[in-house]
C-alpha cells in the first residue's frame, strides 16, 4: 500500500516536473496567460469595491470581508486548477484513444487521468488568491492563531476536494456522450461565481441548494463566515473547519463512484 | 474463468497504438521514456542497459532531446517500439506498427520486431492490414472477420490448406493470335491473358509444375515459363470469400 503511494507519488512528481519545465520553455505564452488571467481577477476585485464602498455593503459583507472570502474561494480553485485541471481536457482524451494508454499503464486510472501534469495557471488563481485572502484577513480582523491557521488549511483542503470532485464527476460524462467540456467549462465558471459571493444574497431556494445539494458554500462562505464572525443567521453545529473536509470527503466519495461508474461504461472510441 | 493479477497483466503486456503510446506530444521522447521508467518501475541499471540497446537497433539515440510532436511519423513508431519494450513485457501487442511508413523504415521496425522476437523471447501479437508484414514477420495467423476467428495456424499451413494451388506463367511466341487457344485441362485453368502472357492456375496436388509445363511445351509455340506459389493475399481472399459464401 505504502509502496504503491510512493509509486504513485513519484509518477505525479516527474509529470509536475516536466509539466513546470515546458511551460517555462514558452514564457510569452505563459507570461500572456499570467497578465490576462491576473488582470481579469483585479478587475472583479476593483469592481466589487467601487460597488460596495460606493452603494452598500453586499448583504451586509464589507469589501475586506468579501475579499477575505474571495481569496479562500481562490485558493481552493488555484489547487484544485494547479493539480488536476488537465482533467478537463477527458473528452479529448475518449476521442482521440488516449483514454485507452490510461487504462494500460500499471497505475491507479482515476489517479493517473486527474494528475498526469501540472496546470501552471493554477498557480496564478493561487497568487491572487493569496493576495485576496491576505489584504482581506488584515483589514477583516481574521485572528492569525495556530488553530486559526490550521482551520484555515483545512478548509482550502476540504475546497479543493469539493472542486476536484465536481470536476472529476461532470468530466466523467465524456464516458457517456462523448464530450463533456462545454459542461465542464460552463460549471466551473458557475463555480467560480458561486463561490465569490456571500450564499445570502441569494434567495432561501437558492442558499438551501448550494448547502445540500451542490454544497459550494462550504468552499468560502460558511468558513468566512466562521472566521469573521458573519455567522448570525448560518451557524453550524460543529466547527466549519471540519464541516468543508466533511463535505469536501463525501463529495470526493460520490465523485469517485461517478468515475467508476463511468468507467464500467467506457467504450473506446476506435480512433 | 481464472482470475488473472491485473499487475501481472500490466508487467507482461504492453501495448503500442497507432502513435499515441508516447502520451504527451509536448514531452521530449528521453522524458517520456524517464516516465515510462518510474510507471513500470525500472531499475536504473536495467533501464540504462535497455535503452541504449533500443537506441542502437532503433536508431533514435539523437531523438532523445526532441519534443514528441516534432519526430516524423517512422521516428514517432520507433520511439513508441523502444518506450514499449523498456521493461522487456513478455508479450508486445503492436497496433498497425508500419501503418503509413516509407518503405526503409517498415523495413527498420520490421527487423526490430524479428530481433526482440528472437534475443529476447518476446512474442508479438500483431493487428494490422499490411500483408507483407504478416508474410514477413508472422509464424500464426488468426483471421478475424466481424469480431469471429475463422482461421488459426501456422501461416505455412494455412497457405497449404487454404490455398491448394499455384500459378504457372506461360509466354508464348502466338505473333498476334491467341497464346494457349483451345488449352483444356482437368486441373489448370486460364486466369488471364495479356498479349502473348497467360496465367494460369493449377491444382498443385493433382498436377506438378514439370508435367504442365511438359504438356504446354508440346501443344503450344512457348518460350518462357515461371512458376509463383500462392501468397498470404490468396489465402485471405479465400478465406473471406468462402466466408462471405457462407454467409449468403
Amino acid at each position: 500500500m505504502l509502496a504503491d503511494i510512493r509509486h504513485h507519488g513519484s509518477v505525479a512528481v516527474l509529470y509536475g516536473r516536466f509539466s513546470l519545465q515546458r511551460a517555462m520553455e514558452y514564457p510569452f505564452s505563459l507570461v500572456s496567460i499570467v497578465t490576462g488571467l491576473g488582470l481579469n481577477y483585479i478587475w472583479i476585485g476593483v469592481s466589487l469595491q467601487v460597488l460596495v464602498e460606493r452603494f452598500q455593503p453586499l448583504s451586509g459583507w464589507t469589501f475586506p470581508q468579501l475579499a477575505f472570502l474571495y481569496g479562500l474561494s481562490l485558493l481552493s480553485r488555484g489547487v484544485m486548477s494547479v493539480l488536476s485541471f488537465q482533467s478537463r481536457q477527458i473528452d479529448e482524451y475518449v476521442t482521440r484513444g488516449t483514454f485507452d494508454g490510461m487504462l494500460l499503464h500499471p497505475l491507479n486510472t482515476t489517479f493517473y487521468f486527474s494528475f498526469n501534469g501540472i496546470n501552471v495557471v493554477g498557480f496564478v488563481h493561487m497568487a491572487i488568491g493569496t493576495g485576496y485572502f491576505l489584504y482581506g484577513a488584515q483589514l477583516a480582523g481574521f485572528l492569525w492563531t495556530p488553530v486559526h491557521v490550521t482551520e484555515v488549511v483545512l478548509v482550502i483542503i476540504g475546497g479543493t476536494l469539493i472542486y476536484w470532485s465536481y470536476l472529476t464527476a461532470i468530466s466523467a460524462v465524456a464516458f457517456w456522450t462523448m464530450r463533456s467540456q462545454p459542461l465542464v467549462d460552463a460549471s466551473m465558471e458557475l463555480m467560480m461565481r458561486g463561490t465569490f459571493y456571500p450564499l445570502t444574497i441569494y434567495p432561501w431556494s437558492m442558499q438551501a441548494l448550494l448547502t445540500f445539494i451542490f454544497p459550494l458554500g462550504f468552499i468560502g462562505f460558511y468558513p468566512a463566515c466562521d472566521f469573521l464572525g458573519q455567522n448570525d443567521n448560518t451557524s453550524l453545529p460543529l466547527d466549519v473547519a471540519l464541516w468543508t473536509p466533511l463535505v469536501g470527503a463525501v463529495m470526493l466519495w460520490l465523485a469517485l463512484k461517478v468515475f467508476a461508474a463511468g468507467l464500467r461504461h467506457y467504450e473506446s472510441a476506435g480512433s | 474463468m481464472a482470475q488473472i493479477e491485473l499487475s501481472h497483466v500490466h508487467k507482461t503486456f504492453r501495448v503500442t497504438r497507432k502513435q499515441k503510446g508516447l502520451g504527451n506530444w509536448d514531452l521530449r521522447l528521453g522524458e517520456s521514456f524517464e516516465l515510462f521508467r518510474r510507471i513500470y518501475r525500472i531499475d536504473e541499471v536495467a533501464y540504462d542497459r535497455s535503452l541504449e540497446e533500443l537506441c542502437e537497433v532503433l536508431g533514435i539515440a539523437d531523438l532523445l532531446d526532441v519534443p514528441v510532436r516534432q519526430l516524423s511519423l517512422g521516428q514517432r513508431m520507433r520511439g513508441e517500439l523502444a518506450g514499449a519494450m523498456l521493461h522487456e513485457p513478455d508479450i508486445l501487442f503492436l497496433d498497425e506498427p508500419t501503418i503509413g511508413m516509407d518503405i526503409e523504415v517498415k523495413a527498420s521496425i520490421r527487423t526490430f520486431i524479428r530481433d526482440i522476437n528472437r534475443r529476447r523471447g518476446t512474442t508479438v501479437l500483431l493487428t494490422t492490414h499490411d500483408l507483407d508484414d504478416v508474410e514477413q514477420l508472422c509464424e500464426r495467423l488468426i483471421i478475424i472477420n466481424e469480431g469471429r476467428i475463422i482461421e488459426d495456424g501456422p501461416l505455412a499451413d494455412l497457405i497449404d490448406t487454404i490455398t491448394p494451388y499455384r500459378y504457372l506463367i506461360v509466354e508464348c511466341d502466338a505473333d498476334g493470335g491467341e497464346p494457349l487457344a483451345g488449352f483444356a485441362h482437368p486441373h489448370a485453368e486460364i486466369l488471364e491473358t495479356r498479349d502473348d502472357i497467360v496465367r494460369l492456375r493449377f491444382a498443385r496436388r493433382e498436377v506438378s509444375a514439370a508435367a504442365l509445363i511438359s504438356e504446354l511445351s508440346a501443344r503450344f509455340p512457348v518460350r518462357d515459363v515461371s512458376v509463383q506459389e500462392a501468397d498470404i493475399v490468396d489465402v485471405i481472399r479465400a478465406v473471406y470469400s468462402r466466408n462471405s459464401g457462407a454467409e449468403r
